[in-house]
């Protein structure tokens, strides 16, 4: 004799997500879309995690144009003549430091936050705001040592 | 530990960025470049996963997206390594 035990729309659901978290492509599978963005209310932890994601992507981008820029300019130092010279290549190295430097000093930010400290609200947005004077600060530093 | 592991590629790419950085305009060479780049690379690879799997509905549209940018950034690495 077998016993059906009945489940209620909340336990199926559940049980369902634990089986699926046992497996990493079917969590994938998964995952929802998120929601479309202008439902939220603007806060400095989320402009700052946005921020976190584009430089992110933005670090994955520099990086694929400094390889490919050696295929164009292939001496090394003619890259340093060419930031040295012209004033749009100038800007593009700065916008990348600051592209950078977010991306540290975020992910500082987010292992500070994975040793469980600053995760309430008062004290994570002012890490936010930290990360971002350190930025700003870590981008004119380096662009002065590195241009002027 | 447990953090060095799960932020291992980040660490790798912060320390590297120091080093690559401050390099830049005083090196001849740039013997930290190829660890900035593939480090760099893995954390762009590694964003626009998370990206497409947030904003693709079609979740197996968003899986083949991400094999072939993981193709490409593989090919690339291949190519900074050799």
């Amino acid at each position: 004799m077998t016993i059906k035990v009945k489940y209620t729309p909340a336990e199926q659901h559940n049980q369902q997500t634990k089986t699926d978290n046992q497996n990493p492509s079917k969590t994938d599978e998964n995952r929802p879309t998120s929601p479309h963005i202008q439902i939220y209310k603007w806060e400095w932890t989320m402009a700052y995690s946005i921020l976190h994601r584009i430089s992110a992507i933005g670090v994955g981008v520099i990086a694929l144009i400094f390889t490919l820029s050696f295929y164009v300019v292939p001496e090394y130092f003619d890259v340093i003549h060419l930031i040295n010279e012209f004033l749009i290549f100038k800007l593009a190295y700065f916008i990348a430091l600051l592209v950078i430097g977010y991306y540290i000093f975020a992910t500082i930010k987010y292992m500070i936050w994975s040793r469980v400290k600053g995760l309430e609200l008062a004290p994570a947005q002012k890490l936010g705001h930290a990360s971002l004077i350190a930025t700003i600060i870590f981008a004119i530093g380096v662009f002065c040592y590195g241009v002027i | 530990m447990a953090l060095f592991k799960k932020h291992f590629v980040n660490i790798l790419f912060i320390l590297s960025s120091f080093v690559f950085l401050l390099q830049i305009p005083v090196a001849d060479n740039l013997p930290m470049g190829k660890i900035w780049i593939i480090s760099g690379l893995l954390v762009g690879l590694h964003e626009l996963k998370d990206v497409i799997l947030d904003y693709v509905g079609n979740k197996k549209v968003a899986k083949k997206l991400n094999i072939f940018a993981m193709v490409i950034v593989i090919l690339i690495i291949v190519k900074v390594v050799l």
